[in-house]
């Protein structure tokens, strides 16, 4: 491996479902990369294609879904050309996930010292009492108290704070070079939130690892992550650096995703919240031109062609007709201020 | 007749109590979800309620819709027991808009079936008028009318969340209790429903308790806020006051926890140690005490007194802070 190859790269990934209706292009050419050290936030709504996006880095999607891409090399080993043992191997290992529902990721008829013991002797020739030590360190890592009587109690007697911190404690036992959070924290108290938010990134900080988190809440993107890409209907329609990303939103989804916000300082309290009229479009059957055009108050005929990426600024994208017509002119349209 | 700003519901003392099984031959301990919760809700404002999963708020809510009793305490409803009023009559006054629109409309009901039940349930015998009633409110929610026939199922959430809306405005309650209305909404579309419900507020003069765990929401809709913790009422204060001086330990770490898009800053750090409240345990002193980054001594002996100045009350035994 290169010491100049970043430790992900995904170039033109695709991911496509064949539905009765059709073929459903639930991911469509989206690419990054990722250094070590670094976390990739992925921000969107519902049915954007963020949680796809990682399942298929992952290798976890069913054979019937197809995954696309020119390029996926993970610390340098092609991830679409590897059998599934291999695959295998990496998941836990190497790159771990972190998902949503700790309660549904977690095996209800095993202990907590039996699911964190098990990767690591998968992993790992480690005889039990190593494993074990491994476990209880990382529990009391993650700020679980008392780890040996938590060791032998079921994830239905912890709260969901506990279990989360649990996941956490899982995806860590490896060391892994990747890190896959999936709206980790989405079903969790505000405060619990945050304590976990600070956590990932104090671990992150300490381990070196890199890490995708992927979420719907801006809040939570705007504090973990060290560049952002914001998807639509499949594809990502900006990315950049976390500062520019926030600090100068550029393409007119990002812009109205901001003006939803409640408290995001660009409406006054009580007064009316922005709003994205309509809703997703389908994505099933051939698409062409910017998903976005049925929603946007900028759309023109030029949106149903083949869309520019617009550079706005060193490494901060956006792929839009409108951005890129404002910036051959220099002038980036502003985030407006008040409500429309 | 109760004028605008003027209590519409008072709440006083109520508790709840639940009898938790602990297993076969283990007995049964009690679990007090409320413990003497005492709230004016105010006539055409939106009172927000915050809280952590646990602490009540969704039990208050049951109670406050007829949906359970309490333990103890009375609810007055413009001023009389809400027992004097026949469970129809007070039905038709409050209503519920539930978080989750995919389970609380039935699948197997039409639009129009859906938004006429509550009529049908109330003795409304005419169709003509029932039909009349549920298109206004179809009009009212911005929906085309051709939808009427349509099922949940062809629907997005924002658009059921809708049908939930003009269900539980039908009848014309003055009340409605808003258990996390848009938290299973997307960004965009809970900004939708949001500005929907602040425009019927506003034209229907409606009463709203809107029950959040998303502050931020909350901070923007409300114009009183009341913060919940194992079973009480710990601080209560117009949105204003709450959001920019907080007195409860309790609150200041909730708005801590607020996270508004700031790419310079990291994730916050709470003032709140991580220990478990465990409502069937209850600490002695104040309940707060084992978590609270502020206390003393005396708050593992001594169970604080509400404190109130002008409109704003806290339960803490520092009080609230100087004016």
């Amino acid at each position: 491996m290169g010491s100049t190859e970043p430790l992900l790269t995904v170039r033109d990934l695709s991911v496509s479902i064949t539905v009765p209706a059709g073929i459903l292009a639930a991911v469509r050419s989206v690419s990054f990369t990722l250094d070590r050290g670094e976390t990739l936030g992925i921000v969107g709504e519902s049915g954007c294609g963020k949680s796809m996006m990682s399942m298929a880095i992952m290798g976890l999607l069913p054979p019937h879904v197809a995954v696309r891409a020119e390029t996926l090399r993970f610390e340098g080993m092609d991830l679409l050309g590897l059998p599934e043992r291999r695959m295998a191997d990496l998941r836990g290992d190497r790159m771990a996930m972190i998902f949503q529902e700790p309660m549904t990721a977690l095996n209800p008829l095993l202990t907590i010292g039996e699911q964190l013991t098990e990767t690591y002797r998968r992993h790992r020739t480690a005889g039990r009492r190593e494993a074990r030590e491994k476990a209880l360190h990382l529990l009391d890592r993650v700020g679980i108290a008392s780890p040996e009587r938590r060791l032998g109690q079921y994830p239905h007697q912890l709260s969901g704070g506990l279990r989360q911190r649990v996941m956490i404690a899982m995806a860590l036992m490896c060391d892994p070079d990747l890190i896959i959070a999936d709206e980790p924290t989405t079903a969790l108290d505000v405060t619990i939130q945050a304590q976990i938010l600070a956590l990932l990134a104090e671990l992150q900080r300490e381990s070196g690892a890199a890490m995708i988190f992927v979420s719907h809440d801006l809040g939570v993107i705007s504090r973990v992550a060290d560049k952002v890409s914001v998807m639509y209907a499949g594809s990502e329609v900006e990315g950049g650096s976390t500062a520019q990303v926030f600090g100068a939103p550029a393409h007119p989804y990002t812009q109205g995703l901001f003006r939803c916000l409640p408290n995001s300082g660009l409406v006054a309290r009580g007064a009316p919240l922005g709003s994205i009229p309509g809703v997703v479009p389908s994505l099933i059957g051939q698409v062409s031109g910017c998903m976005f055009r049925p929603r946007c108050a900028l759309a023109r005929d030029a949106c149903l062609e083949a869309i520019p990426t617009a550079v706005v600024g060193d490494g901060h994208r956006a792929r839009c007709v409108a951005v890129a017509a404002a910036s051959a002119t220099a002038t980036a349209p502003q985030l407006e201020v008040s409500a429309p | 007749m109760i004028r605008t700003g003027d209590p519409i519901m008072k709440i006083r003392d109520v508790t709840r109590t639940f009898q938790v099984s602990l297993g076969m031959f283990r007995g049964r301990r009690p679990l007090h979800a409320l413990r003497g919760i005492t709230l004016d809700i105010p006539k055409g404002q939106v009172m927000g309620l915050v809280g952590e999963s646990g602490c009540g708020k969704s039990t208050l809510a049951q109670i406050l819709l007829g949906l359970d009793r309490p333990t103890g305490g009375e609810i007055l409803f413009e001023d009389r027991p809400i027992a004097d009023y026949g469970r129809k009559v007070f039905g038709s006054r409050i209503q519920p808009i539930f978080q989750d629109p995919y389970s609380s409309l039935n699948p197997r009901k039409t639009v129009r079936q859906l938004i006429e039940m509550p009529l049908v349930v109330h003795g409304n015998r005419d169709s003509a008028d029932r039909e009349r009633r549920v298109r206004r409110m179809l009009d009212l929610m911005g929906m085309p009318s051709r939808v009427i026939d349509a099922y949940p199922a062809q629907m997005s959430g924002g658009q059921r969340q809708r049908i939930a809306i003009a269900r539980a405005l039908v009848t014309e309650p003055d009340v409605v209790i808003c258990d996390e209305p848009t938290s299973a909404l997307d960004v965009s579309v809970q900004a939708q429903v949001l500005n929907l419900l602040m425009d019927l507020r506003a034209e229907f003069n409606l009463t709203y308790l809107f029950i959040s765990h998303d502050l931020g929401v909350v901070e923007h809709i409300s114009d009183r806020v009341a913060v919940m913790y194992l079973g009480q009422i710990v601080e209560e204060a117009d949105a204003e006051t709450l959001f920019r001086a907080p007195a409860h330990p309790y609150t200041k770490a909730l708005l801590a926890s607020i996270l508004v898009p700031d790419p310079h800053r990291g994730p916050p750090s709470v003032p709140l140690k991580a220990v478990q409240p465990d409502p069937m345990n209850l600490p002695p002193g104040c309940v707060f005490h084992p978590r609270c980054a502020e206390a003393v001594a005396a708050c593992a002996v001594t169970v604080p007194e509400e404190v109130t100045r002008h409109g704003h009350r806290a339960r803490c035994t520092m009080g609230l802070p100087a004016a």
